[in-house]
């Protein structure tokens, strides 16, 4: 079974392991430590041919924008308790210039995410992946549909009129994760002390796993290099 | 080379061989270059070919990488390969293979595993995925490959499907493939007319001709791209092979062959017509130049035939009376020739008209030197019987002067009568009755006939290898007679009074020789001794000796006359052994013409 990957079943993982586990406490932030480091990203860039896009009928040149790429920093194994958290959040993946903003969302389960269209052309998102398939159909300008995620896992969110849009949503089950920083750093604040398993993220790719140590009030350091 | 001597032989021989040579040449070369230029028009057509099923095959590529392109970039193939999930992927996959109508699409994840399969054999999938282009896509280049089926040359388009401008994310491939079959390569043959096979690693996968010969050509495909020959079906083939590129390199002989082939046949019928055409035209310029050059030849030399031919004429007969007469329409005839002719008429004229001349001339001079001879000749006589005639009238003339009158006027008559004969003889045509002679005792018989008068004796030397002389032997004696006969006249009153006659054989003829020891002869006079009318003694006609040349010239043999005044003369003649077959003279010539 090659249908998935690697990171998706480690997520999967998570979120079954994360439930079961023992000697989880009740979250106390004022002794609770954090990890930070810096997520180095080493895959040498892909070139493609250009292909004809949208702004080759007539519509003014959409400079790609080199996006510093984000990556997610999550803990493989989640302390107990950390899913009991159940108010409902929103977050926004906006539509800008034939671009998914930002192109990596990271929320928790139960999250709704609005795809406001800030662009001056109709768009679409839509999305194949088995953990959230959907369609919101196109949309005009000034208009925004969303939908809620309740299941964790990774979906990748497409537009069926751009070919060249994605974005990824990246749900989870608990909030010990955290995007990078355009300088690929990052911090998750307020782990409880324990040993966990961390595993850094990056467009699809997955790093290895690694054992970090949380102590009381500690920032632990953790760094990562992704191919 | 006798033959080569005749100038209409060497004319016709020069302008023939020129004819033939020209000819030749030029139907050489003609036919050389046609052959070339069929040879090469067929290249053309090869190569023609050969650029055109590049472009066909070139405008195809295109095509479909166009089309995958364009499947690529579709965002619902994006999301449903991003799924990695084959079911999604097939569907998806199997909506575009319907619009495409290609002979395969095959789609493979970011790993470069298949996803989705449409077409082809069942292990297709797993070795297109393991072509280099795959990997190549997998790096975000496009790429094309060849892949050896069983119906054909699979040539597989495969694209990147990506996501993203500035850092786009490689999702997969997709390859769309289409096969190069017989019915390719049928629509090839319709394009071109020539018979187009492809094959791979040495084996010949589609083509234009029967499977049958399909084993022949699968021996070209490691033959590199040099042009070659085939036989198929009594049929002669040209092939060209040309390489299949994908843009890759690939090891020699194992690539992905096309043979364009071309039917020599065709070529070879209109050459082999062209040829023989040729040949036709050849030959009947080789004969009609031949005719001309005869034609030729003949216009030279048929007046040059003509005018040696009377001239023949006029040397043999003398008759100057004949002329060369070239055709009044032979306006090709020679110039130079008729030139030649009209000179030798005007020449022959002038020589008759001189000749005429000359013999009334001499006919005149003749006849004044004959008459004063006879003149002189008959008076004498004539005086002599006048006297008699007067002595006979006198009264009583005694009988015995009667008889003496008339012994006188007898002797005066005959020899009158001698005059008249001698006139006679050399003026009339002798003919002459040749027959066995003993020319010795002819010799000896001469002389005693010649000796009836008195006078020196002749000695006689006869040698007996002389034999028997085919020859008319009275008109030899009379000859030899008249010169024994001027021999003891010339001995007449001399001291030594010897006359000898001797005969020798020397080879073919025979020498006889009447020498004497009389006053000889003049040296101013000796050339004239044979001339008519010519005499120096009282008496003499003058035509004994021109008579007696007359003679041993009919006879085919020859007189001359050898002298020293004081010391004697000598008279030479030689006779051929048999004298049939000598020329007869006509000695009247001399005198009457």
């Amino acid at each position: 079974m090659q249908t998935w990957f690697p990171f998706r079943r480690a997520l999967l993982a998570v979120l079954v392991l994360a439930a079961i586990l023992p000697g989880y406490r009740p979250v106390d932030a004022a002794r609770n430590g954090a990890i930070a480091g810096h997520v180095e990203l080493r895959r040498p860039p892909v070139a493609v041919g250009r292909r004809p896009g949208v702004t080759d009928l007539g519509t003014p040149t959409v400079q790609p924008m080199a996006e510093p790429q984000m990556s997610v920093v999550y803990l493989e194994v989640a302390p107990r308790g950390a899913f009991e958290q159940t108010d409902t959040t929103r977050a926004i993946m906006d539509q800008r210039n034939e671009t998914f903003v930002p192109h990596v969302l990271a929320i928790t389960t139960g999250t709704t995410v609005d795809f406001p269209n800030s662009d001056h052309i109709y768009h679409n998102v839509f999305s194949l992946s088995k953990t959230r398939p959907f369609d919101l159909g196109r949309y005009a300008v000034g208009r925004s549909k969303s939908i809620r995620f309740d299941r964790p896992g990774i979906v990748r969110v497409f537009c069926d009129i751009h070919s060249h849009m994605s974005a990824f949503i990246l749900v989870f089950s608990h909030p010990f994760f955290a995007v990078t920083d355009p300088a690929g750093r990052y911090r998750i604040d307020n782990v409880p002390p324990g040993t966990y398993t961390l595993v850094a993220w990056n467009e699809g790719v997955t790093s290895e796993s690694r054992q970090v140590l949380v102590s009381d009030a500690g920032v632990t350091e953790a760094d990562f290099s992704l191919r | 080379m006798k033959w080569l001597s005749s100038l209409r032989s060497r004319i016709f021989l020069a302008t023939a061989a020129l004819t033939v040579l020209s000819i030749g040449v030029a139907i050489y070369l003609v036919s050389v270059r046609v052959t070339r230029e069929a040879e090469n028009s067929l290249q053309r057509e090869i190569a023609s070919t050969a650029r055109l099923v590049d472009q066909f095959r070139a405008t195809r590529t295109q095509t479909f990488t166009m089309m995958a392109r364009l499947i690529a970039d579709a965002p619902k193939l994006k999301a449903a390969v991003d799924t990695n999930d084959p079911p999604t992927v097939q569907d998806t996959a199997d909506d575009y293979q319907a619009q495409l109508n290609s002979n395969l699409v095959l789609i493979t994840n970011k790993k470069g595993a298949v996803l989705a399969t449409i077409g082809g054999s069942p292990r297709t999938g797993d070795i297109v995925a393991s072509q280099a282009s795959v990997k190549r896509a997998l790096m975000g280049h496009e790429g094309i490959s060849l892949l050896p089926q069983p119906d054909g040359i699979m040539q597989l388009v495969t694209v990147p499907i990506s996501v993203g401008l500035a850092q786009p994310d490689i999702l997969g491939t997709l390859s769309v493939g289409f096969l190069l079959d017989d019915a390719f390569a049928g629509q090839l043959k319709q394009l071109t007319g020539s018979d187009i096979a492809f094959g791979m690693d040495g084996q010949i996968l589609s083509t234009t001709v029967p499977r049958a010969d399909r084993e022949l050509l699968s021996d070209l495909l490691s033959d590199g791209a040099s042009p070659s020959n085939v036989r198929l079906r009594d049929e002669e083939f040209a092939v060209l092979p040309i390489r299949l590129g994908t843009g890759e390199p690939l090891p020699e002989g194992v690539g992905p062959v096309a043979l364009i082939l071309r039917s020599r046949t065709e070529q070879l019928r209109f050459l082999s017509e062209i040829h023989t055409e040729l040949a036709v035209t050849a030959v009947v310029a080789i004969l009609l130049g031949t005719l001309l050059s005869f034609t030729v030849a003949r216009t030279v030399t048929r007046p040059l035939a003509a005018i040696t031919r009377v001239m023949r004429e006029v040397a043999t007969t003398g008759d100057l009376t004949r002329k060369i007469v070239l055709r009044s329409n032979a306006r090709w005839d020679d110039e130079d020739a008729k030139l030649l002719a009209s000179t030798f008429n005007t020449l022959t004229d002038t020589v008759a008209r001189a000749q005429r001349e000359n013999s009334q001339r001499e006919r005149l001079s003749s006849l004044g030197r004959l008459s004063t001879v006879i003149a002189h000749e008959v008076r004498n006589p004539l005086m002599i019987i006048k006297a008699a005639l007067h002595t006979l009238r006198r009264p009583a003339v005694a009988p015995e002067e009667v008889r003496e009158v008339a012994t006188d006027i007898d002797g005066e008559v005959a020899r009158l009568n001698r005059v008249v004969n001698d006139v006679l003889d050399f003026a009339r045509p002798i003919t002459f009755d040749c027959s066995a002679t003993d020319l010795n005792a002819l010799c000896r018989e001469s002389a005693s006939a010649a000796q009836a008068t008195p006078g020196a004796t002749v000695t006689i030397d006869a040698d007996p290898s002389v034999g028997i002389v085919k020859t008319d032997g009275e008109r030899l004696r009379s000859a030899l007679v008249n010169v024994i006969m001027n021999a003891r006249h010339a001995v007449d009153g001399q001291q030594t009074q010897r006359v000898t006659l001797t005969t020798r054989r020397a080879g073919g003829t025979v020498i006889i020789t009447v020498g004497d020891t009389g006053l000889g002869i003049d040296r101013a006079n000796l050339p004239q001794v044979f001339d008519p009318y010519f005499t120096t003694k009282r008496g003499g006609t003058g035509l004994g000796l021109p008579i007696t040349r007359n003679i041993v010239e009919g006879l085919g043999g020859t007189i001359v006359a050898a002298s020293e005044p004081g010391r004697g003369t000598e008279i030479r003649i030689t006779l051929p052994l048999d004298s049939t077959s000598a020329p007869a003279t006509h000695s009247e010539d001399r005198l009457l013409t």
